[in-house]
């Protein structure tokens, strides 16, 4: 149990760190020598840190919301009937889609920002958020239908038998049994894509060339380096990303294990 | 149905349930990575324009960047620094939090948040705490004398690497313990009961019983790391990319500063096919050797 | 309400394992036939090929005249209860019940109407609105029958639908379902594993074996002529005895092991067919309720035929006694008597260390160990090839 308390603050540390800079006033982020604790408390960092940047933070906060939305939505719309068909049935040219699925898997935004960087300049798609929506829907594609792969297929062959015989087709099957019985692992995958679409880093960095359109990952990594930086800001707005990320992330904790064994452990 | 036996009839009608998936991996991913190694043969202007074929020049220019041998030992130090120590934390990890004690939902909701957060952002914390100036990590340091007087980590070329390496430790290890926990949570109690019953200490039934459950887990964690970790640009970029030169550059955050720092498209393009190779190479020794595609596939 | 008709069909599956072979089998409308045989049988192949679940590689299906090799399940018009229920555990049991009919689109008030319709002739009426997983087994094997009832459909279809519940539920949950099906009359093929099932509700009973129907009959037809050693071995609990036996000359006696039973005129003239076999080995068949201790019973059968034996353990059933016991003939197993390779019958003694059963009353004085004397009625005597396992009638 000691061990554990180690544990849980060595990780909570930094974050600790973060929101303490947060409260403080300007002089005492940048005091030399530093203080622990802020001398003076400045809550209100949390409502001017949006406008107070030379390019506000709100902006890329919208741009980082209208993102993962966006992403999220789309990928759930793509996401469920591929995995569900390929869950319950069999036909020519499954093996085939299963291990694209797969292969994508390996390759990543990172690794292909060039190309992508390329390719929408081509489609004239280059600075947009649509650009950055189709990116992140298609390469957290996998790791959702992975994780909805495995719980479409945990349902019994015998009750979608059943509802076939009950006069449902394929898509009231989908609708009516396997959606509500598999709902967690909807969920967590929902909640999984959209984490990863607001903290993308490497093709925002490449394909969104405007402060304003930028998302938070690439506006406070600029911010860095700079001779001025305004931390306080910086972590504030930082601790309102990450605050719903974590609580979100809470919310599957338990789903994560099951999706992460289902189909691909054993 | 007569349709329901021809295996043509079957294909056609998977169709309209796959083809928006498909549609975005073939032209988001798959167009991209062949676009990519196109490009990486070819003369492209500062502007982006495709002026002409390029042969292998470009991969030649790659080649005689002479910093190219110390990037790719960097990179291999990087990926295998990261990778391992963050398994070997994982694995003790996972243990513990196997085990019910007081508190556990606390440390284990603490365990996810480098997960959930952006990595810039944590990233950003450390480039904060350890500015030899204001830096508070420093002074904590110092306070307790494990340092004389505060470093530069970030401007250093040394001590930025660490640095970046115990933040990329910092950020896998949730995920890998996730997925531990969940191979942890395979292994049947009745052969941890068996194991006692014979007479096994807890060691020999660490290694004898458990870890050979735990394959598939390490396995599969092992392998996501790796390409996570290659292709890490965050932690290396704002820890070590104010120093001058490329002394602490892996092969994934030199691309982008040829891609970003220099226009040339070209070149970079050639630097992301090799990465791209990299990787496959890595995957394919890792199907080769372990075998996981087998239980993904079924 | 609907006749099936199984005509010729046959399943291979891809991997050329030939589950089901050429079967044919004709279900009246309104009747209850029970599919039955051991596991792998190809009984459930059979039944989802009538459901449409699995399609039939070669011959026709028909439900009410009409051929439905083509027609998907939903339009088959079929009603089907899975073995393991199958049930919607994220819907209520009203609604489990009365998913198909909404389906259908038709009226709330319909589907209420019949939806505690179903639920009076279940028992499940204060039920309504739990949901599956707060039912016990029982429960939810009669939600599963609800939902099949409602649609009032020409057939029903039953998989196993008992084997998940405990014995004593069983025997309960049995009567219950056969006096369902008589009261709405509706077409029903069961399949189940159990002969007990088979025995005490089938109009009619189908065994089946390696894919292969065996027979079909009544079943107290199937009983008392069972058309090959399989079947003879099948029905019935305790199996049948069976033991190796050459028939003497003009076959007007029958040895067993050392012992030789007397064959008298009547049997040769009902069963003319046993004069081909004079001379040659056959396999004797006797059930366990027809062999009774000489000198304990009073009996009409004449003491020349007699099987004598060692008492080997006794069980006691609190009715009746099982007295298993050893001879000295050579037994034969059901299913070995059916394989083409069986092993040469004829050469040789017929020695051997043979076990059988016999069903004895209460009030009898056997001990284990006793050398005991069974009296055979011979007219209750079953002879069978011992190569092809038919049995052995004209």
């Amino acid at each position: 149990m000691v061990a554990g308390f180690i544990v849980a603050v060595v990780f909570v540390l930094p974050y600790l760190i973060m929101l303490l800079t947060s409260l403080k006033g300007r002089y005492d982020t940048l005091a030399v020598p530093p203080t622990y604790l802020p001398k003076a408390w400045y809550p209100q960092n949390y409502i001017t840190m949006w406008t107070a940047t030379q390019t506000p933070l709100l902006d890329n906060m919208i741009a980082t919301l209208v993102i993962s939305v966006g992403a999220t939505m789309l990928m759930f719309v793509v996401c469920i009937p591929a995995a569900y068909y390929t869950a319950r049935f069999r036909f020519p040219g499954r093996g085939v889609f299963m291990f694209l699925v797969i292969v994508t898997q390996m390759l990543q935004p990172t690794l292909l920002a060039t190309g992508l960087f390329q390719q929408f300049r081509l489609l004239g798609l280059n600075d947009t958020w649509l650009a950055m929506i189709l990116i992140n829907a298609a390469f957290n594609l996998t790791f959702a239908i992975w994780i909805m792969h495995a719980f479409f297929a945990s349902v019994p062959k015998e009750v979608n038998e059943a509802a076939e015989l009950d006069g449902a087709g394929k898509w009231g099957i989908l609708w009516w049994v396997n959606l509500r019985l598999v709902w967690p692992g909807i969920v967590t995958a929902l909640i999984y894509t959209f984490v990863a679409s607001a903290n993308e880093f490497s093709a925002s960095l490449v394909i969104l060339t405007s402060a304003t359109k930028q998302p938070l990952s690439v506006a406070l990594s600029a911010f860095i380096g700079q001779y001025d930086t305004a931390w306080q800001y910086l972590f504030g707005v930082s601790i309102v990303a990450i605050v719903p990320s974590v609580i979100l992330f809470v919310l599957i904790e338990k789903h994560l294990v099951g999706g992460l064994t289902a189909g691909s452990i054993k | 149905m007569a349709a329901n036996r021809r295996p043509w009839g079957q294909f056609l009608r998977a169709v309209p349930w796959l083809v928006p998936a498909a549609i975005l991996i073939f032209g988001v991913v798959l167009f991209p990575a062949g676009y990519l190694l196109y490009n990486s043969t070819r003369n492209i202007g500062l502007s982006g324009l495709d002026v002409g074929p390029a042969g292998i020049s470009n991969y030649k220019a790659l080649l005689a960047r002479p910093e190219l041998p110390s990037v790719l030992l960097n990179t291999f130090i990087w990926v295998a620094g990261v990778v391992i120590v963050q398994l070997l934390i994982s694995l003790w990890l996972a243990q513990l939090l196997n085990n019910q004690f007081p508190g556990r939902r606390w440390v284990r909701i603490a365990v996810l948040i480098p997960w959930a957060a952006s990595v810039v952002m944590t990233t950003m914390v450390f480039v904060y705490g350890l500015d030899p100036y204001y830096g508070i990590m420093n002074r904590f340091l110092v306070d307790v004398h494990i340092l004389s007087a505060s470093v530069g980590f970030t401007q250093q070329p040394v001590p930025a690497f660490i640095t970046a390496i115990a933040i990329g430790i910092f950020i896998s290890v949730p995920f890998t313990t996730y997925v531990l926990l969940a191979g942890l949570a395979g292994v049947p109690p009745e052969v941890l009961e068996a194991a006692t019953v014979d007479g096994a200490g807890r060691a020999r039934t660490y290694f004898s019983v458990i870890m050979p459950c735990l394959r598939g887990a390490i396995v599969l964690s092992t392998l996501i790391n790796v390409i996570n970790t290659f292709n890490n640009l965050p932690v290396l970029k704002l820890i070590t990319g104010s120093l001058p030169g490329y002394p602490d550059d892996t092969t994934t955050t030199l691309m982008f500063k040829i891609l970003q720092g220099e226009h040339s498209i070209g070149v970079a393009s050639a630097l992301a096919a090799v990465n791209f190779i990299i990787v496959l190479v890595v995957v394919a020794i890792y199907l080769v050797a372990a075998k996981p595609m087998r239980a993904v596939e079924s | 309400m609907a006749a099936i008709t199984i005509d010729r069909v046959t399943k291979i599956y891809p991997n050329g394992f030939e589950a089901v072979h050429e079967l044919d089998l004709d279900v009246a409308d309104g009747e209850l036939m029970v599919l039955v045989g051991p596991s792998g049988c190809g009984k459930t192949t059979a039944l989802r090929m009538v459901a449409g679940l699995e399609d039939a590689s070669a011959g026709t299906l028909s439900i009410g005249g009409r051929i439905v090799n083509d027609v998907s399940p939903k339009d088959r018009d079929i009603a089907m209860v899975f073995q393991n229920y199958a049930l919607y555990s994220h819907m209520t049991v009203a609604k489990n019940i009365g998913f198909a009919l909404k389906l259908r689109r038709l009226p709330k008030s319909e589907i209420n109407r019949k939806v505690a319709e179903a639920a009076e002739i279940l028992g499940l009426t204060e039920w309504l609105d739990r949901k599956p997983a707060q039912l016990s087994g029982g429960q939810r094997q009669r939600v599963a029958m609800g939902r099949a009832i409602v649609r009032e459909p020409s057939v029903f279809l039953m998989d196993e639908p008992l084997s998940n519940l405990d014995a004593k539920l069983r025997v309960r949950m049995r009567a219950e379902v056969a006096r369902i099906q008589r009261r709405l009359g509706v077409t029903t093929l069961y399949v189940t594993h159990d002969q007990v099932e088979a025995m005490t509700m089938g109009d009619r009973v189908a065994v089946m074996r390696a894919g292969v129907l065996q027979q079909c009959d009544s079943p107290q037809v199937l009983y008392d002529h069972p058309s090959n050693v399989f079947v003879a071995g099948f029905m019935g609990s305790p199996a049948m005895n069976l033991f190796e036996a050459r028939l003497g000359e003009g076959a007007v006696s029958a040895v067993v092991g050392t012992q030789r039973l007397a064959l008298p005129e009547s049997l040769l003239a009902s069963r003319p067919g046993l004069r081909a076999y004079a001379n040659r080995t056959v396999v004797l068949g006797v059930r366990p309720e027809e062999l009774a201790v000489a000198g304990e019973e009073a009996t009409t059968v004449p003491a020349a035929a007699a099987l004598e034996g060692d008492v080997d353990l006794i069980e006691a059933l609190g009715s009746e006694l099982l007295v298993h016991f050893t001879t000295d003939a050579r037994s034969v197993i059901g299913e070995d008597a059916m394989e083409p390779d069986a092993k040469d019958l004829s050469a040789g003694s017929l020695a051997g260390a043979g076990e059988g059963v016999a069903r004895v009353k209460l009030r009898s004085k056997l001990v284990t160990g006793q050398r005991v004397r069974f009296l055979v009625d011979p007219a209750a005597l079953r002879f069978f090839d011992p190569a092809s396992g038919q049995a052995i009638v004209r």
